[in-house]
């Protein structure tokens, strides 16, 4: 190690880091745990309502149609997006080695951001949707969002020309690709020139690469990092690193079209993100490997460590959804599956048990380093682990197994519809119960960090759990 | 974002220890013992990819390669090209299944002629039982390809009404379908209609307008 490096890592250094860093992280992490409550609060409405139907069903704004995709384009684009770029942030820092630059654009980005997820929730809800998943949010709202993402990474990537690091780490690969990535993914689908078969196309390539190109490299970033940097000791190895991001980066971004299967989009577009699809084993078998053989050992840190306990579920989720999404990606898989429940368990298994968990773990990370105060309450942690934890299995387990009982029931003519629609009562009432879990869990997590942010509560000077041995 | 300090009213500060503020000098003391706990930061090892991760991929590469041969279907904007089959790919027009003559009734004779086959009596002349349908197939396919007006006697009745051209909405194959539904229901039974024979007649009478019973008497279909 050189001299030059060994003066980058002192704990002066990373003070300074930190402070420079403080006030956008926060100001995003904050805005993001807020939009957090305010998602849970619209999934758990929608999720009751479909065994529930009669329930609020006199408020226009609250009806099915409206509530679930305000659930997610908040939870996608108010807590994932914000949240996550509160962590990249800090990360970004700490991997360049040089303190945040354009710290005003980064204000003005959260600003700009929250305004636009204001905005365009506000319009879902009274109705003025664009009506195309994922995309719903009216040009405007969209555009104010896409000139905060730009903010955002005009401050990443002036950070990273300044870097004084002289390796660039696994994690800084994903979130310099991230910023280049999703604007322009965004601004494309966004265009008002789509119509027909084209534009299903084009909301599927772009309802997919949000997660392709925006939240999971966020939550491999925060994995690459955590997992090492909590343990003390180097990532596995460099060579599955590089494996694991340029087969991410060629094969992720063709998967969108698997949405479509059996859809009047061409066969050989279908196809190829089938095969795209399937291809994902490879960046997934390289990024588990390499987590794992990093963990192995020091699998009695997830007892000491809330970092680590919810960034290794999530790693492990991450790559438990993966292969799910290969398989369910078939034709035979897509014949059962296809509009059934089951899509939606899958989907929550990555948005909320692979990249939340990881991003939980990480701002349990990040938040004392930025307020200079250690979490209060070792047992609300444990307390918001499980409920996460145990409310997203039960979600899963609970659509995974009713979804597939539901896609065989469609695929019998002989079976009226209405009884599949019946049979699937039992499993919604699960999946309510375990979001209720998940949405607790949120209200324990919040109150958690707005304590950190007030510096209320006893004074430990001790990571989370270390008394707890 | 600079809430007050609520443990020590009046006293305000920036909430995160921003650099150069020395007022707080226990913030920097927390976050400095925080610092020194921390490992340092991630580096990359250089352990060698384990052999069965590359085997892994390089299989699945192959059997990918295998599926696109297989499922990949023609480089053309054709949906649903793999349950057309490979006659599918070549025509999308050849695919269209074949017409059912039942579903094409119900759809369009079923107005007048009704259900049974029965008609309406002084209004709309039956089809169950009619010696028009039964003996020349090419009456009915001449009936329908070009419409008839004026009195017609059909099972002892007398009926004058006007039915319309119906050969442009159909195409041949979807005649002979409907005429051999015709002519093997409701106790008829002379036969199925080849669709030459629609093909045939429909080049024949081009420009013909509808037809009357005199001039199908005519042509030697007089029941």
């Amino acid at each position: 190690m050189t001299s030059i490096t060994k003066e980058l890592e002192t704990v002066e250094f990373r003070e300074r880091l930190d402070a420079e860093s403080a006030i956008p992280v926060l100001v995003f992490l904050a805005s993001g745990v807020l939009w957090l409550l305010v998602g849970s609060a619209l999934g758990i409405i929608a999720s009751i309502k479909l065994h529930a139907p009669d329930w609020l069903a006199t408020i226009p704004q609250l009806t099915f149609g409206r509530v679930r995709p305000a659930h997610l384009d908040v939870v996608a684009y108010g807590w994932a997006s914000l949240a996550g770029v509160g962590c990249l942030i800090w990360l970004t820092s700490r991997l360049c080695k040089t303190p945040i630059r354009q710290r005003g654009a980064l204000i003005a980005s959260a600003a700009l951001w929250n305004l636009g997820v204001l905005y365009g929730t506000g319009a879902v809800l009274f109705g003025y949707s664009q009506g195309v998943e994922w995309l719903e949010y009216p040009l405007p709202a969209a555009a104010i969002i896409a000139v905060a993402f730009l903010l955002f990474a005009w401050s990443i990537l002036s950070t990273f020309h300044a870097r004084q690091a002289e390796h660039l780490y696994v994690s800084l690969w994903y979130v310099i690709a991230s910023v280049v990535w999703f604007p322009i993914l965004f601004v494309v689908a966004n265009l008002p020139i789509y119509s027909g078969v084209e534009h299903a196309a084009v909301n599927w390539w772009y309802g997919h690469n949000a997660l392709a190109i925006w939240f999971t490299p966020i939550g491999l970033a925060l994995a690459y990092y955590m997992i090492p940097k909590v343990i003390g000791r180097p990532i596995y190895s460099y060579y599955l690193s590089l494996l694991g991001f340029w087969s991410f980066a060629l094969f992720y971004n063709w998967n969108g079209i698997h949405h479509l299967v059996g859809g009047p989009v061409p066969t050989w577009l279908q196809t190829i993100s089938i095969i795209a699809s399937v291809l994902m084993v490879i960046p997934v078998m390289a990024v588990a490997v390499n987590h794992h053989m990093t963990t192995i050992g020091h699998f009695k840190l997830l007892r000491t460590s809330p970092t680590l306990r919810f960034t290794v579920f999530g790693a492990m989720c991450y790559t438990a959804v993966s292969f799910q999404g290969s398989a369910e990606a078939l034709r035979n898989t897509q014949e059962v599956v296809h509009f059934t429940h089951y899509t939606v368990g899958h989907a929550h298994l990555g948005v909320y048990a692979f990249l939340s968990m990881i991003l939980f773990g990480s701002m349990y990370y990040i938040i004392p380093r930025v307020t200079a105060w250690d979490w209060p309450r070792p047992g609300a942690i444990r307390l918001h682990f499980w409920l996460a934890a145990l409310g997203i299995s039960l979600y899963f387990l609970a659509l995974t197994i009713g979804g597939w009982l539901q896609g065989m029931a469609m695929n019998n003519p002989a079976e009226p519809f209405v009884n599949v629609v019946a049979g699937t009562r039992g499993w919604l009432i699960l999946r309510s119960i375990g979001g209720s879990m998940m949405g607790l869990g949120h209200l324990v997590f919040a109150f958690l960090f707005f304590e950190m942010l007030w510096r209320a509560g006893p004074r430990r000077g001790a990571s989370p759990w270390e008394d707890a041995k | 974002m600079k809430p007050e300090n609520t443990d020590r009213p009046g006293e305000h500060w920036s909430l995160p220890p921003l650099l150069g503020e020395t007022d707080s000098p226990e913030i920097h003391e927390i976050h400095r013992s925080i610092l020194q706990r921390e490992r340092l930061e991630p580096q990359e090892g250089a352990e060698p990819a384990p052999w069965w991760v590359w085997a892994v991929s390089v299989a699945v590469l192959f059997c990918m390669g295998i599926y696109l041969g297989r499922y990949g279907g023609s480089f053309k904007p054709v949906a649903h090209e793999l349950e057309m089959g490979s006659a599918g790919a070549a025509s999308t027009a050849s695919a269209r299944p074949a017409p059912n003559g039942a579903d094409i009734f119900s759809a369009i004779c079923i107005t007048c002629h009704q259900a049974g086959g029965t008609g309406i009596e002084g209004k709309y002349p039956p089809l169950a039982g009619s010696e028009w349908i039964a003996k020349d197939a090419g009456i009915p396919v001449r009936i329908v390809l070009n419409g008839l007006e004026g009195p017609i006697q059909v099972k002892g009745k007398q009926f004058v009404n006007q039915m319309p051209s119906i050969g442009a909405q159909l195409e041949d194959d979807e005649i002979a379908a409907v005429l051999s539904f015709v002519r093997s229901s409701w106790g008829n039974s002379s036969g199925k209609v080849p669709t030459e024979l629609v093909t045939k007649l429909r080049r024949e009478t081009a420009g013909q307008g509808a037809w009357t019973a005199d001039k199908l008497n005519a042509i030697g279909g007089k029941p």
